[in-house]
């Protein structure tokens, strides 16, 4: 009887352990992905071993599936648009006035020459129903607690990767660091989440800085500079016909 | 005197002269017209390729013949092109600015190479003028462009049709730009012409957002100077932030066709050359045997050794030389009509031009008609004349009179 018990008490432990996982990575990915609407601004910088690049955006957002963006600056490229609609982006030139939906060939190129791919910008995985998860432990990131959170992908999950590992902070759920394996085992890319700032009353890291590892001394760095959500957007800001108007 | 006899030798027998300088001719005749047919076969690629466009030596910055990417580009200024061009046998420099984009018209597109030229100087290496074959000779305007021929035809395009060009620019910037066409150029290359698009240098440096800045440097040797030894100075004068090439570093495999079909050519010829020998030592071997019971009395009647081998060697001299000079003489207008008007290979089968433009050729085969090749053929049949008169020398030396006349 005894035995039972213990096994019992055992059994839900190790089950509220793994809830625990759940609902770390659900709170972290509502924290992000439970917007319904948002506006930014934001700050792109591409940095190479022998050059780098800025380049200035606006995006607005709607729920997963609706995002569209188009370039500030450089003068040179202003008015280029990104569209992301559903699985398919979109993307208008104003040199050449043309709107171009990307063939599938296209989509593993990078996005206007960052360190991020325009499948990136698509993937449609979810953390959550994707992978299956355990804490493997604890560490401070940037002064702040985390949990870290191993992520292994289902096995028909629509997932590049072999494995994520990710530093989630026990008070507000923010991703600090995301570590990416390739079905290899090898680290493959790491991301951090930097400088926590307040938008919009939510609590999130303003700068993202993507590092591929097999490429020396390349990084992109996302820096937020305007953050607002659930605001209204009108929905023919997302349609193809409307990029050349966006501005 | 000697000369005289020897002369009259050659014609005592003249059935046995006529079949041994036949046999010299038809084997140089059939040398010389498979080397000018190949060394014109070279040549014209060489001229087509080398000469015209990739230019015998070229200059990159360091490591962009591995990633050939505008990011590893260099910028060069007057100074600097003024240092190689004042290095000996050098003949012109012009720097082009180099990009791969994709080109579209209408519902089309294809993946092109821009060349941005500086158009003077292009036309003293490539023969630019030449090779328009419609529209203008220059861009006229920043936002046009001159088009190879194979690009004009796959979206049939007429002068003044607008083209969108997108790619990769310089630092992560993109490029994309619409431009006009105000000319179309035959590169004499196939696979050129499938694939090349020209625009001023300077449109080119603001398509990719950038200033100043080159791909290429090509430079172009003047006749008979040496591109490796052209290389290596330049190497010497500029610094080891640029990367130094010669043709045949930029070609390798056009290189390697040249000498595996050079060398197969070297093979064919050396059969050839080995049945002459026969040929003409038979001839020889009959010259002296047949005749040495005359050698005999002549010996016996106090004739020099000496002078009665040179008289044999006279014989076979002229023998050859005769023969040379049928074969070279029959040769000259064969290689001189085919120069003018070259084999086209499309005559020869359907789709054989076509493969040939698979590898890059131009489907025709001119003849070379330079004279380094029937002049040295000539020479080394002469050679091979002067080696056989070995023989009869060592039998006449050895001879004894009266044992040769007892029969």
């Amino acid at each position: 009887m005894k035995k039972l018990v213990f096994i019992i008490c055992l059994f839900s432990f190790l089950t509220s352990f793994s809830q625990e996982a759940n609902e770390i990575l659900k709170k972290s990915e509502e924290k992000i992905r439970g917007i319904e609407s948002s506006y930014q601004e934001m700050m792109i910088k591409i940095i190479r071993p022998k050059w780098s690049k800025e380049m200035l955006m606006k995006g607005w957002s709607i729920g997963e599936d609706y995002f569209v963006s188009v370039v500030i600056s450089p003068a040179k490229e202003k008015g280029t648009v990104f569209l992301k609609r559903e699985n398919e982006v979109w993307n208008y030139i104003p040199s050449i006035e043309r709107i171009i939906k990307l063939p599938p060939s296209m989509m593993m190129q990078n996005w206007m020459g960052t360190d991020f791919t325009n499948d990136d910008l698509v993937q449609r995985s979810s953390i959550l129903n994707d992978y299956s998860n355990s804490i493997i432990g604890e560490e401070s990131v940037g002064g702040l607690d985390c949990w870290i959170v191993e992520l292994m992908p289902n096995e028909n999950a629509p997932v590049v990767w072999g494995k994520l590992v990710m530093w989630i902070d026990k008070k507000d759920y923010m991703q600090l660091k995301t570590q990416f394996f390739d079905e290899y085992d090898e680290l493959v890319s790491i991301m951090y989440g930097k400088s926590v700032k307040n938008f919009d009353g939510k609590k999130l890291p303003s700068i993202i800085e993507f590092i591929p590892l097999d490429e020396e001394g390349n990084k992109t760095i996302v820096e937020r500079l305007v953050w607002e959500f659930d605001i209204y957007i009108n929905k023919r800001f997302f349609m193809p016909s409307y990029m050349k108007n966006l501005r | 005197m000697i000369l005289k006899i020897a002369w009259r030798n050659i014609w005592r027998n003249k059935k046995r002269t006529l079949i041994s300088t036949l046999s010299i001719s038809g084997a140089l005749f059939l040398i010389i017209l498979m080397r000018s047919m190949q060394f014109g076969f070279y040549d014209n690629i060489i001229n087509t390729i080398v000469q015209s466009y990739s230019g015998y030596v070229q200059v990159h910055a360091n490591g962009y013949w591995d990633k050939q990417s505008v990011n590893n580009s260099m910028e060069i200024d007057e100074k600097f092109i003024n240092e190689i061009s004042s290095i000996n046998g050098i003949d012109n420099i012009a720097k082009r600015l180099q990009t791969f984009s994709l080109v579209s018209k209408g519902k089309k597109s294809k993946g092109v190479i821009i060349i941005g030229i500086e158009i003077e100087k292009e036309q003293l290496i490539t023969d630019w003028d030449k090779k328009i074959i419609e529209g203008s000779k220059s861009f006229d305007n920043a936002d046009r462009i001159i088009l190879s021929k194979g690009i004009a035809e796959y979206f049939d395009v007429t002068m003044g049709d607008t083209l969108v060009l997108f790619g990769q620019g310089y630092h992560g910037m993109m490029a994309a730009g619409k431009y006009v066409a105000n000319g179309i150029i035959d590169l004499k290359n196939p696979k050129l012409n499938e694939m090349t698009i020209f625009m001023d240098i300077e449109s080119a440096q603001d398509y990719i957002s950038s200033e100043n800045i080159a791909t290429h440097l090509v430079i172009d040797k003047k006749e008979y100077y040496d591109e490796k030894k052209i290389a290596e100075d330049v190497r010497k004068t500029i610094s080891s932030d640029y990367e130094v090439m010669t043709w045949k570093e930029i070609l390798p495999e056009l290189d390697q066709m040249i000498t595996a079909d050079n060398v197969g050519g070297l093979i064919m010829a050396f059969i050839l050359y080995v049945i002459v020998c026969f040929g003409m030592f038979g001839t020889v071997l009959m010259m002296t045997e047949e005749r040495m019971y005359e050698f005999g009395v002549l010996l016996s009647i106090g004739m020099d050794k000496i002078k009665l081998y040179l008289i044999i060697l006279l014989e076979t001299i002229m023998l050859s030389s005769i023969g040379v000079i049928i074969g070279v003489l029959t040769t000259r207008p064969i290689s001189h009509y085919f120069n003018k008007n070259p084999i086209n290979m499309d005559s020869f089968g359907e789709g054989l031009g076509d493969a040939m433009g698979e590898f890059g050729f131009d489907p025709i085969m001119p003849f070379s008609i330079n004279w380094d090749i029937p002049i040295s053929h000539a020479a080394f049949i002469f050679g091979i004349s002067l080696l056989i008169s070995i023989y009869p020398a060592i039998r006449i030396l050895s001879l004894n009179p009266v044992k040769a006349m007892k029969k």
